[in-house]
């Protein structure tokens, strides 16, 4: 029987996930050009800059942090598939099960994990909204910016677990 | 709740144990590595740990994605993936030719000296295989080479990459070891060459002693003094692009991550004057960046949450000790049962894995017994050359598997690799007796 591909919300998310990941990685490039400026305002212009190492960490840590979705959005995380083919359909679905549940566990732990160190970095213990800060002379709030992304991002990871899990469900019913 | 459920009564041993077996039995399902390890650190932190230490595990990513050195890493592969995407491998593969035309085994020969130069441009392991494998495999075969050599020679160079630095294997080493990365590069130049040469060698003795393995070309050929012009002209930049990356690190004059994004400006300027330099090409390397990132980042971060919960288990002090009393604590034998280590972890789990999760437990004892880290972190390069190309599940073999003619079986592929773990491991015991080898520099 063939899906609806409207309703079909695992493949619509990863698709998204894919044609957003397909523009952000323009900011690899974006990261190399900002450091050959730190490299020629040192270098040629004698005038080092205090934002090139944060600012670059910043944005590499958010494309690592995002190319787990991405990657998995394109099923490109590398496993051992070998035993895995040589299954039964029947129990190779039940495997399958498995394996999304613990993904599923493993996710949602980690998004709760995430979420008490993101509100750490964003509030204070007395409940006031500070974003905490890397302490360098730049002093940017990166720090709470990046751990915010790390809840963000496995916050989107475990819907996409979430999200194939019920797809799977749903593809054992039409078999 | 969970303190009732709390596991740690069972004591190190039968812990330690118990991961292993949740790992093995986790991977077979065909679960991600990235998924696994995290998922068993997970499991230890609410069962034996105590729930409340959690928080450590997101703290640990953090702290693991936010190394400015890391940064090098997306920037080797997006300077690799450029150029896989321009045609400079091709001309570089055509200027090695009037480097090695009319020895017998030339077309091999030249394939690893072409493997070697991309080497030193690339970190990485996929890309130069395939490139290798699109390249020159189907020009052997052409010619008649005998079909062993040919997949051997090219599977063997395009693993290359990880030992010829700039690696990422070692950027890897460098960051879990806490050692510097330049001193890694400079370490590991020497026995990089000395691999290379080793196949070199082999080719040349295989083809001099039965030349049915690898017929003559015909000399209608040849290139003409212009043609040969015409080709070092189009290869001269991007060699020395490469040049200038591993000699800006050498000298101090850049860090790795600059000498790395000055890498990728160097590459694209080579091919935007070979005229190949499009938007539509750079997106698609960065396209090709995000998802490799990904691969490596999200084993890193798997492995070192369960690094970091099972030094809290006392796990990392008990392996520590159960090393150091192996073999009455001689430190050559402590060396070997590490190789030993390597080599199995290295058939199951990623080379990334295999660095994050033994690292943090090995170096440690290699300062202890008197070793030097930077020897031990090429040695690591060296051993996981071994993996790359061993089954069941050496990725060189997958990677050139999936550009292959189908009638080449990943067994064949398998069998062909063999004579060249031989030499690989004949390179590693050398670099064992002698460390010279890799600290000459010092």
């Amino acid at each position: 029987m063939s899906h609806n591909k409207k309703q079909n919300a695992f493949l619509t998310l990863n698709q998204w996930i894919i044609s957003i990941g397909n523009s952000l990685s323009i900011l690899f490039l974006v990261c190399t050009l900002i450091i050959v400026i730190e490299i020629i305002a040192r270098y040629i212009f004698n005038s080092p800059t205090i934002w090139v190492h944060e600012t670059t960490v910043l944005i590499s840590s958010f494309l690592f942090l995002y190319a787990g979705s991405f990657t998995l959005a394109n099923n490109k995380h590398i496993r051992i598939a070998m035993l895995h083919d040589l299954l039964s359909p029947t129990l190779k679905y039940y495997v399958d099960s498995f394996v999304l549940g613990i993904c599923i566990l493993y996710s949602s732990l980690m998004v709760y994990a995430s979420y008490i160190v993101a509100q750490k970095s964003l509030f204070t213990p007395w409940g006031t909204f500070r974003m905490e800060t890397s302490g360098s002379a730049w002093d940017p709030v990166i720090p709470a910016l990046i751990k915010s992304f790390l809840f963000l991002a496995l916050s989107l990871m475990l819907i996409q677990f979430v999200l194939q899990f019920i797809q799977h469900i749903k593809e054992k019913k039409d078999v | 709740m969970f303190e009732i459920l709390n596991i740690s009564g069972m004591g190190i041993e039968a812990g330690s144990i118990l991961l292993l077996v949740m790992m093995i039995a986790l991977l077979l399902t065909g679960m991600p590595l990235a998924f696994v390890t995290g998922s068993i650190a997970i499991f230890f932190i609410i069962f034996w740990v105590g729930p409340n230490a959690i928080t450590l595990l997101p703290t640990r990513v953090y702290s693991f994605i936010t190394s400015y050195v890391f940064v090098s890493v997306p920037m080797f592969i997006l300077m690799a993936s450029i150029l896989d995407k321009s045609g400079i491998a091709k001309d570089l593969f055509n200027a090695m030719k009037i480097v090695s035309g009319k020895i017998r085994g030339g077309v091999a020969v030249q394939t690893l000296f072409l493997a070697v130069f991309l080497a030193a441009m690339s970190g990485i392991i996929g890309g130069e295989t395939i490139l290798l494998g699109l390249l020159a495999l189907p020009q052997m075969l052409r010619l008649g080479y005998d079909k062993k050599l040919a997949i051997g020679t090219v599977t063997a160079g395009g693993a290359l990459g990880t030992m010829i630095p700039p690696s990422i294997v070692l950027i890897i080493y460098g960051l879990t070891a806490n050692v510097s990365i330049s001193d890694l590069f400079t370490a590991s130049f020497v026995p990089g060459i000395m691999l290379a040469s080793f196949y070199i060698i082999y080719i040349l003795v295989r083809c001099y002693l039965d030349p049915s393995l690898a017929p003559n070309e015909n000399s209608d050929n040849e290139f003409t003094l212009l043609e040969k012009a015409k080709i070092l002209k189009s290869v001269i930049l991007p060699v020395l692009v490469a040049f200038s990356v591993l000699g800006s690190i050498y000298l101090g004059i850049a860090s790795v991550t600059e000498a790395s994004a000055v890498g990728v400006i160097g590459i694209a300027l080579s091919t935007y004057l070979r005229k190949e330099l499009s938007w539509k090409l750079l997106k698609e390397a960065s396209v090709q960046t995000l998802q490799t990132s990904g691969m490596i980042i999200w084993i890193g971060i798997g492995a070192s949450v369960l690094v970091g919960v099972y030094n809290l288990m006392g796990g990392v002090e008990f392996i520590n000790n159960l090393i150091l009393d192996f073999g009455g604590g001689t430190p050559i034998y402590i060396i070997l049962l590490m190789m030993v280590i390597l080599f199995f972890l290295g058939m199951f789990l990623d080379w990334v894995g295999v660095a994050l999760l033994t690292m943090p437990i090995f170096v440690p004892i290699i300062i202890q017994i008197g070793y030097d880290p930077i020897w031990f972190g090429v040695l690591f390069a060296m051993n996981m050359q071994v993996s790359f190309l061993s089954p069941p599940f050496g990725p060189a073999a997958f990677y050139l598997k999936s550009v292959t003619p189908p009638d080449i079986s990943l067994n064949e592929i398998f069998v062909a690799a063999f004579p060249f773990i031989a030499l690989q491991i004949l390179a590693l015991t050398l670099l064992i007796t002698f460390p010279q080898l890799a600290l000459w520099y010092q």
